[in-house]
């Protein structure tokens, strides 16, 4: 194998290493971001109806 | 063990980013290279050793927090356990992969029984195993018992695994993938090391960061049960 | 008391599988299929030396022989529901699993006993009667750490959704180190080569093996047979 073809080895294991990890951790992020905006939401919408409860 | 706060740690991940760089620049600039291909190819090594240092890092901490979880029954240790455990097999995986392609471009092979990769592809199998255990017990604190008791036992199998391996008799193993020729000079060295320890920043931050995504899951399955939705 | 106690289990398992003999006559018909299988599938061409895979098929057939009988154990313990009477008793936990795990190897030792001669007889070429007695070491030694491991795994496995099916998949990746040192020995024991490396590293990592995971086991069975 010439060192040209060596270097497509070592530059693709690279490659795959960080793509992996950042996609990886890219993706639980969105996770969080979308998992506290569904939180909040239905906090807002129990705490909504509580009120309503509590005024009647 | 206290559970992390709830937000990402961008600390953490800024640092690894930061470190793993330097490693990079390092391993290509600073250390010496020998013009083969086959001692090219050798640097695939300052990133392919951390991973899998961590990947064992990774099952060490799932091996702790399996005994806590069986000592206290608090089932964040058993969270804990499972997030290290699915970061754990994920870093394994990197490691067969970057290990073929090392052996594919250090000697035209893509796959040698040697010790190492072999442990790997069967810790591979044995932690796979282990979410399909966890698949198969509904019932909650069962599954966190089972759960701990086979990751004790997969982390103590693991050095046999590594051994058993090479005592294999001699000669059934012509290729070994070690570190290049013989000995790190010093700055080989800094290379691995400033690699080493930003891989395992990395693996912290990631772990907190999956702790977070599970702490939120919990959130949201207690509240919604609250409501009855 | 545990060793009264430690008896009368391993009574009640003995002459429950002897009444019946299903799960031995089992293990056997599967150990000798399994050497047809293998004849055929490695003697592809004539005079076929197969002394240097000796070790493996042996091995081979004896795990899966012990998840066979493993399963089968455990599984009429649940059906038949003796594990739920069985602690209800002030029994200490780890006196059932020595027991469990004594009965599991008498089973092993019963094919095995009938299984090796046959065995040397298809297979093996060189006599081995000089070495016997370390062969015999080298089979007890990997029967314990089978044996161990699979008792223990069993209970958890038995105890999930997925009961036998389970097994396999947990115990097959923990037991790849006892499998490495067992067939290794078995063949250099078969095939007298002495480039094979010595035998006393097998026998010592077997051992070390059957001590660790007997401990482990010891150490969790509360955990695994727990309610």
């Amino acid at each position: 194998m010439t060192l040209a073809e060596a270097v497509k080895y070592v530059a693709a294991a690279y490659a795959i290493i960080l793509i992996v990890l950042v996609a990886y951790s890219m993706f639980s992020a969105r996770r969080i971001s979308a998992l506290q905006r569904e939180l909040q939401v239905l906090e807002e919408a129990v705490d909504k109806s509580a009120k309503r409860l509590g005024g009647e | 063990m206290i559970l992390k706060r709830l937000l990402t740690a961008p600390a953490l991940f800024a640092a690894a980013g930061a470190l793993l760089a330097a490693g990079l620049l390092l391993a290509f600039l600073y250390a010496p290279t020998d013009s083969s291909s086959m001692g090219f190819s050798q640097k695939i090594f300052y990133y392919h050793a951390p991973i899998a240092e961590c990947a064992l890092l990774a099952f060490a901490i799932a091996f702790v927090a399996a005994i806590l979880y069986l000592r206290s029954d608090d089932p964040r240790y058993d969270v804990l356990g499972m997030v290290a455990i699915r970061l754990g097999l994920l870093f394994s995986l990197l490691v067969m992969a970057t290990g073929m392609i090392w052996g594919r471009a250090a000697w035209g092979v893509w796959w040698t029984w040697e010790p190492r990769l072999t442990t790997f592809f069967v810790v591979c199998l044995l932690y796979t195993a282990y979410f399909v255990l966890r698949q198969t017990v509904e019932e909650e604190s069962r599954r966190a018992t089972f759960a701990a008791l086979f990751a004790i036992v997969a982390f103590i199998s693991v050095p046999f695994t590594f051994f058993a391996t090479r005592l294999m008799p001699s000669g059934l193993h012509p290729v070994v993938i070690g570190p290049g020729g013989g000995g790190m000079p010093g700055s080989d060295l800094l290379a691995f090391f400033v690699s080493m320890i930003g891989m395992t920043l990395l693996l912290l931050a990631m772990i907190r960061q999956e702790l977070a995504v599970e702490h939120l899951k919990e959130e949201l399955h207690h509240l919604k049960n609250r409501i009855g939705a | 008391m545990g060793g009264r106690q430690f008896v009368a289990i391993l009574r009640k398992d003995l002459i429950r599988e002897l009444r019946t003999k299903e799960m031995l006559i089992s293990m056997f018909l599967f150990v000798m299929l399994a050497m047809v299988i293998f004849h055929y599938a490695f003697s592809v061409k004539e005079n076929v030396d197969l002394t240097y895979f000796t070790g493996g098929m042996l091995w081979v057939t004896f795990i899966f022989a012990a998840l066979l009988g493993l399963n089968r154990s455990f599984a009429q313990e649940k059906d038949e529901n003796c594990l739920d009477g069985l602690l209800l008793c002030p029994v200490d936990r780890v006196t059932i699993f020595f027991a469990k795990m004594a009965g599991n190897l008498i089973f092993l030792a019963i094919i095995q006993i009938v299984a090796i001669p046959v065995f040397t007889v298809f297979f093996v070429k060189h006599g081995y009667f000089g070495r016997l007695p370390s062969f015999l070491l080298v089979v007890l030694l990997a029967d314990l750490g089978i044996c161990a491991l699979g008792t223990l795994l069993a209970t958890i496995s038995m105890n999930t959704r997925a009961r036998d099916l389970l097994l396999p998949i947990i115990f097959l990746p923990l037991i790849v180190p006892v499998l490495i040192a067992a067939t290794s020995a078995t063949t250099a024991i078969f095939s007298g080569d002495s480039e094979l490396g010595p035998l006393g590293a097998r026998l010592v990592f077997l051992a070390m093996f059957d001590i660790v995971f007997m401990v482990a086991a010891y150490g969790t069975y509360d955990f695994a047979i727990g309610e």
